[in-house]
């Protein structure tokens, strides 16, 4: 189970840090001119850059998922897991945003698949929570009737 | 320990077959409750754009009547022109009981950053107008001033927190509309004051000047006397006034109904085919198991369970993964619906409403119901038959 | 105690062949009697004991448990005399292999009609102390050795306190030593419960002082012997069935 949890967690992370760099609008070629002739980046391409710092501790945390055997370090890795993912939610909805325009690209596309990765992450981060256990000895579930 | 503990721990010890089982609940509660939302939300949409657009008879000159409904559908900004005088012409036909003009114009393309790039905007005839005024009233009484404007629900005011610049003319955004998820969240109602204002404006502050061709007006919305017949109304525009096309607001968004009246077909095709199966499969992998389990079933009936019990315990086991499975797909199902419905408009050209709590809970527990029913019939049979066999014969090797 | 009146059990075996593994048997087990049930394979045995705990319906005759002619009963009666008079202890691995060892033993108490009774838990881990497995109460069944195992089942055998013991060759897949571990443990719990036992086994090794000896062979009971507590199985009473 928690090996399904880790690669599950390693694959958001992955769709975290890549998907915004082809579904962002300068992905689309919109960019904003300013008033001397310049091009520069709208706010959705730098969400979607950020994705990168809540996707890299929610890969290690994946990997840890996988590798990790005693419960404590499980549980530390499901944390910073949702820790992560609430920050990959954060990001294109609270902390930058994306464009006003609800119909454009990093709307309809890029902020969705933010959106779904990062739920979907933390449900797998917080199943990991529950899931942990010690692996060393074959210790039985404590739970009667 | 009850029944469904029982269940629960069974369930938790056959990994692979429970995964299986609960799969295919969430396949079918899924696809059954993302299709519906789809439709359901294309059609609502429908329905409301009609609504709003409250006439009988859009009157548009000839050749602009799919630019008219993508306009009105999907927000692609349309600019097509007739003479004025269509209007009293309309009013002259027999059984026509108002008619009001509008013009219809579009923003620069991509004009600026970050707010909506393109723009459908609508001027209106405050004097005749029947159709804005009905649903504008709910919001703002006194009708729009001059220099104001309202937007549908995704415009928002770009300057210094009130305004917009449309065409380089400063105009006040008094509000926002209800969402209907068609083109008309993306639009701009004004007064044809308004729009020949910005008209005159554009000449010397847009980088390219907004023209309304003198006496043109782009539509004519008719409105019917009570107990008409729109068809014959709509042949005799037709015959007696050239160059224009009339549409029967029955008769509008015919490409997107009959979109979504394949696309509902092609559900409804792969529905048949996915849920007959899915039943077929659990079926099978609880004959199976049923098969496999027949001594530990056999020993449970030696301790003295009933053949109710036995029966009952695979039930329940079939139902909690169901239940598990289609509480998933139906997660994962509104998640996908809720999250990338803008895709989904703008990639099947069908605009998309999303539906009221209420009818969302309502469709999520049909959803789950029919998962539920599917696995218990296909669990019943099996169930049934391990159930009546002899203990002893079912617990010999 | 069970009464067997002319009992017979054929099995239908499909496309017309059947075989008949029980042929008119008339058998009496008093309360209170240790009854060893011996035979080679195919004798019979275990549909015998099937029979005599209304697990398979005798094609003729009838079975009677305490008098009460059980093919005469609702399946609900039934499987509540079952559950109630009778504990049952297999050949094969019969623990539910995703219950611990002691959810295993509260098991039975589930089918009973009439609700929980509150000392059930407390029995249970009393059962279990018994058996000497108290200290795997939170174990799983392929954590414990097949002689644990089959303890784990006579625990759960014992839990509503039946009057009758039926065990179908309990120590076949055990070493000689559990064997004889488990034998020790029937009598005791014979002596010590005043359970009525009737117990299946292939070898007349285990056959000692007290006990009755049924022993079948095609079908049919062909012999008895009450083992007596100091002359040994030889010098027993025999009595030879025609």
């Amino acid at each position: 189970m928690k090996a399904v949890l880790g690669v599950a967690m390693i694959l958001f992370a992955l769709v975290l840090a890549i998907a915004p760099a082809f579904t962002d609008c300068e992905s689309a070629g919109k960019m904003v001119t300013t008033a001397d002739g310049r091009e520069i980046s709208m706010k959705c391409h730098w969400a979607g850059a950020a994705e990168v710092a809540a996707a890299i501790p929610l890969g290690i945390a994946g990997i840890y998922a996988l590798r990790a055997r005693r419960k404590e370090t499980l549980r530390f890795a499901a944390i910073v897991g949702v820790g992560a993912s609430v920050a990959a939610i954060m990001l294109p909805t609270v902390i930058i945003g994306t464009c006003v325009n609800p119909m454009m690209v990093c709307n309809t596309l890029m902020k969705p698949i933010i959106l779904a990765s990062g739920i979907l992450a933390g449900a797998a981060s917080v199943a990991l929570f529950f899931v942990a256990q010690d692996e060393e000895p074959a210790a039985a579930p404590v739970a009667v009737s | 320990m009850n029944l469904l503990q029982l269940a629960w721990k069974n369930i938790s010890g056959n990994g692979l077959r429970s995964w299986v089982v609960a799969l295919c609940a969430l396949v079918v509660a899924a696809f059954a409750l993302f299709a519906t939302l789809l439709l359901r939300g294309a059609a609502t949409s429908l329905e409301l754009a009609t609504d709003r657009l409250g006439a009988d008879i859009v009157v548009v000159p000839e050749g602009a009547q799919t630019e008219m409904e993508g306009a009105l559908l999907m927000g692609v900004p349309a600019q097509f022109w007739m003479p004025e005088e269509n209007v009293k012409k309309l009013a002259a036909i027999p059984g026509v009981e108002a008619v009001s003009p509008q013009v219809y114009l579009a923003t620069l393309v991509g004009a600026s950053c970050c707010s909506v790039s393109q723009m459908f905007m609508i001027g209106y005839d405050p004097q005749t107008d029947f159709t804005v005024r009905p649903w504008l009233d709910k919001q703002l009484p006194g009708g729009l001033a001059r220099g104001e404007v309202i937007g549908g629900d995704y415009i928002s005011a770009t300057e210094a927190g009130y305004g917009i610049l449309v065409y380089g003319d400063l105009v006040t955004l008094k509000g926002n509309l209800e969402p209907t998820g068609t083109g008309l969240d993306q639009s701009l109602f004004f007064t044809l004051e308004t729009a020949h204002d910005i008209a005159h404006i554009s000449e010397t502050q847009a980088e390219e000047p907004l023209v309304i061709p003198p006496n043109q007006v782009s539509a004519i919305l008719v409105k019917t006397k009570p107990g008409a017949d729109n068809e014959k109304i709509a042949v005799d525009i037709f015959r007696n006034l050239p160059g224009v096309f009339p549409i029967e607001s029955a008769n509008l968004f015919q490409s997107s109904r009959a979109q979504l009246t394949s696309l509902l077909n092609m559900v409804v095709i792969v529905m048949a085919l996915i849920w007959p199966l899915a039943i077929v499969l659990i079926g099978m992998i609880y004959l199976m198991a049923a098969n496999e389990r027949r001594r530990e079933l056999g020993v449970l009936r030696a301790l003295g369970a009933t053949r109710r019990f036995v029966a009952e315990s695979l039930l329940t086991e079939a139902s909690l993964l169901a239940l598990c499975g289609a509480s998933v797909g139906i997660f994962l199902a509104v998640l996908a619906i809720y999250l990338f419905r803008r895709l989904i408009v703008s990639s099947l050209g069908v605009p998309f409403l999303l539906p009221s709590p209420a009818s969302l809970a309502l469709e999520i527990g049909i959803g789950l119901l029919l998962a539920m029913l599917s696995v218990v019939l296909a669990a019943l049979l099996p169930a049934i038959k391990i159930s009546r066999q002899d203990p002893a014969i079912a617990m010999r090797e | 105690m069970i009464t067997l009146e002319d009992v017979t059990k054929t099995y239908d075996l499909g496309k017309g062949n059947t075989v008949t593994a029980v042929r008119g048997v008339t058998l009496e087990i008093a309360a209170g009697e240790f009854a060893v049930l011996i035979g080679r394979s195919g004798s019979g045995k275990t549909t015998l004991l099937n029979l005599a705990a209304g697990l398979t319906r005798p094609t003729s005759g009838r079975v009677t448990l305490d008098g009460v002619d059980l093919w005469k009963l609702t399946d609900q009666q039934q499987s509540y005399l079952r559950n109630r008079k009778i504990g049952f202890v297999f050949q094969f691995p019969s623990l539910l292999p995703t219950l611990t060892t002691y959810e295993n033993v509260i098991l039975p108490t589930m089918f009973g009609a009439n609700g929980h009774d509150s000392q059930e838990p407390e029995r249970a881990r009393a059962m279990l102390e018994r058996v000497g497995l108290s200290d795997k109460l939170h174990s799983y069944p392929r954590q414990l050795s097949a002689g644990q195992q089959q303890r784990v089942v006579i625990a759960r055998s014992l839990i509503n306190q039946p009057q009758l013991l039926l065990a179908d060759e309990p120590t076949s897949n055990l070493d000689e030593r559990t064997e004889s571990e488990i034998m020790d443990l029937f009598r005791d719990l014979h002596a010590g419960l005043g359970l009525t036992v009737v117990l299946v086994t292939h070898t007349r090794q285990l056959v000692s002082s007290g006990m009755r000896t049924i022993e079948m062979a095609d079908g049919r009971v062909v012999s008895e012997i009450l083992a007596s507590a100091d002359l040994g199985l030889e010098a027993g009473v025999t009595r030879t069935i025609p």
